[in-house]
């Protein structure tokens, strides 16, 4: 703990050094006892003041909780000498709500143990530090506080509070993985395909009586068979539009973490891209474990200002199977973002996009000039939505407060006709 | 008036320099009122308003002014304050007893004057040392 001296204290010497002087020098007893009780208290104080004996700890009710949940920070403090007076403040994490209050002044008895309790929210996802402690602790004549600062010991993740998507966008081809979706190929499966002569290998209980009745040679069966399909959820993290605590980016992270979960959930393959300043990859992979992966690292995203030009170039050909779905979530503000998915789609991979509108986050000027750059702004965005289509892939405004399922049917509306032609 | 009206001043801008400045001003208004006059049987209960003043004007400036102090920290510290104005009212009123009491023996006031700024000297080395201590 740091000692400092507080304004008493050289108020307190100031007045009783003043006092004394002027009553020896001019002889009046009165002077004496008015700075008497001042060098008093200077002594007392000097004499009793010691560094306190203070042991702080913070612990949450919860390391995991969802966007808009309560968390309890329990301050536990034990003291082993008295503290006449004590000032606790917990540090509130930036865009965490308070409810009740973070300071509490006490006083604690030698050796009590005290728990002060402080309710947060948090209304966004991400990751948060909290329990960093301030402590002031003064003597009991309030000459001397004794300070400390505890550093933030628990971390704090907020997921992302994701829609329930009933439905998605399917990738047009499948991957040679067991799964829930009918492929295109044939082979041994549950839906009819269609019927070829007998060839030495096939199962009799493939043989199709009646067909081979019909035709008098062995007719056998083929299906469809099951599999799974990949899809990659492209994040776009060069820039975001944002407005006040809110932005672009916080819609994009909770569709991927539905989408995620919509995915998974049908046996699919998800992989991740976080695609901007730095790039980061989750390659694709099934079940419950995946999703948690693709959240935890969802939390970490964030807008990194870079003037590096990054093309699809960067991303590994593991993260970015043959024949995924490449589904982007972007407002298309940057150019490189632009770039990347056009190159994408020239190379022929699958590629759809959900334009997560930037316009509900921004505020045109009022000049004229301004008015016209906005429209000007608009126009060229509505240009390269024109591009994309005539690429054939589907771009999709979502805004702020609709629902997104909409917006997915759109998509998959779009690709049922157009579709894709081979680079 | 000018004494209240600085202390008053620092109050507001929260600046512990006025608000010593200020009592000063007090004291020595009160020490300029008795020029001429004899032992000041009052003495005492001033020291104690002063003294109470004081407390009150610190602990005024104290900083956590958003923090909610529990009441039993509160009484506490106004307990305190009053002991220490109460005290100074009843060791004030006794140091006038004993200075009124006709006591010869001007050389042995010479002495406890001396011993007095060498007690005040040794309050402040004591105090110039502990914040030296404290500040490592």
């Amino acid at each position: 703990m740091t000692r400092a001296a507080t304004p008493k204290l050289a108020g307190y010497a100031s007045l009783a050094a003043l006092g004394l002087f002027a009553g020896i020098a001019l002889g009046r007893a009165e002077l004496v006892i008015l700075a008497a009780p001042f060098a008093l208290v200077l002594m007392l104080g000097l004499a009793t003041a010691g560094v306190p004996d203070l042991a702080v700890h913070v612990q949450l009710s919860n390391g995991r909780v969802l966007e808009g949940d309560e968390v309890q920070a329990t301050i536990d403090l034990k003291a082993a000498s008295r503290l006449e007076r004590l000032e606790v403040a917990l540090a509130v994490p930036r865009d965490a709500e308070l409810d009740g209050d973070a300071s509490f002044g006490l006083s604690l008895a030698d050796g009590e143990e005290r728990q002060l309790a402080v309710r947060l929210r948090f209304p966004l996802w991400g990751a948060y530090s909290v329990g960093r402690v301030g402590v002031a602790a003064f003597d009991r004549f309030g000459l001397f506080v004794f300070e400390r600062e505890a550093a933030a010991g628990s971390t704090l993740r907020v997921y992302p509070r994701e829609e329930r998507l009933r439905e998605i966008v399917r990738p047009h081809e499948t991957q040679p993985y067991v799964g829930n979706l009918v492929a295109r190929q044939k082979g041994e499966g549950i839906e009819f395909a269609d019927l070829r002569p007998y060839q030495p290998g096939d199962r009799v209980r493939r043989v199709n009586w009646k067909a081979t009745a019909r035709r008098g040679t062995l007719v056998v069966n083929e299906e469809h068979p099951e599999r799974n399909a990949a899809a990659v959820l492209l994040v776009d993290s060069f820039a975001e539009a944002r407005l006040g605590a809110v932005g672009t980016l916080d819609q994009a992270v909770r569709a991927t973490a539905a989408l995620a979960d919509a995915y998974l959930r049908r046996r699919d393959q998800v992989g991740l891209l976080s695609f901007g300043g730095t790039v980061n990859w989750l390659e694709p992979a099934m079940g419950t474990v995946q999703l948690y992966r693709i959240v935890e690292a969802l939390l970490d995203t964030e807008i990194v200002l870079s003037y590096v030009w990054h093309d699809i170039r960067v991303i590994p050909a593991h993260a970015l199977p043959p024949q995924a779905l490449l589904l982007a979530l972007t407002p298309l503000l940057d150019e490189r973002m632009v770039g990347a998915l056009v190159d994408g789609r020239g190379r022929g991979a699958d590629v759809a996009a959900v334009e997560i509108a930037p316009e509900p986050f921004i505020q045109a000027g009022g000049s004229k000039a301004d008015e016209l750059a906005y429209r000007i702004w608009k126009l060229q965005r509505a240009a390269v939505r024109s591009r994309f289509r005539r690429l054939g892939v589907p771009v999709v405004e979502w805004r702020s407060g609709d629902p997104l399922e909409p917006v997915l049917e759109e998509v998959s509306s779009f690709r049922r006709y157009a579709r894709p032609t081979r680079a | 008036m000018a004494g209240t009206a600085l202390l008053a001043a620092g109050l507001v801008v929260r600046r512990g320099a006025l608000v010593t400045a200020g009592l000063a001003l007090v004291g020595t208004g009160y020490g300029l009122s008795l020029v001429g006059k004899g032992l000041d049987p009052a003495a005492s209960l001033f020291a104690g308003g002063l003294v109470a003043v004081a407390e009150l004007a610190y602990w005024a400036l104290e900083p956590g002014a958003a923090v909610r102090i529990r009441r039993s920290a509160t009484a506490s510290r106004a307990l305190l304050s009053g002991s220490i104005a109460l005290a100074t009212v009843f060791i004030g009123a006794l140091l006038l007893s004993v200075v009124s009491a006709p006591v010869r023996g001007g050389a042995a006031f010479g002495v406890l004057g001396v011993a007095a700024i060498a007690a005040t000297l040794a309050v402040a080395v004591g105090l110039m040392r502990s914040l030296h201590d404290g500040n490592r």
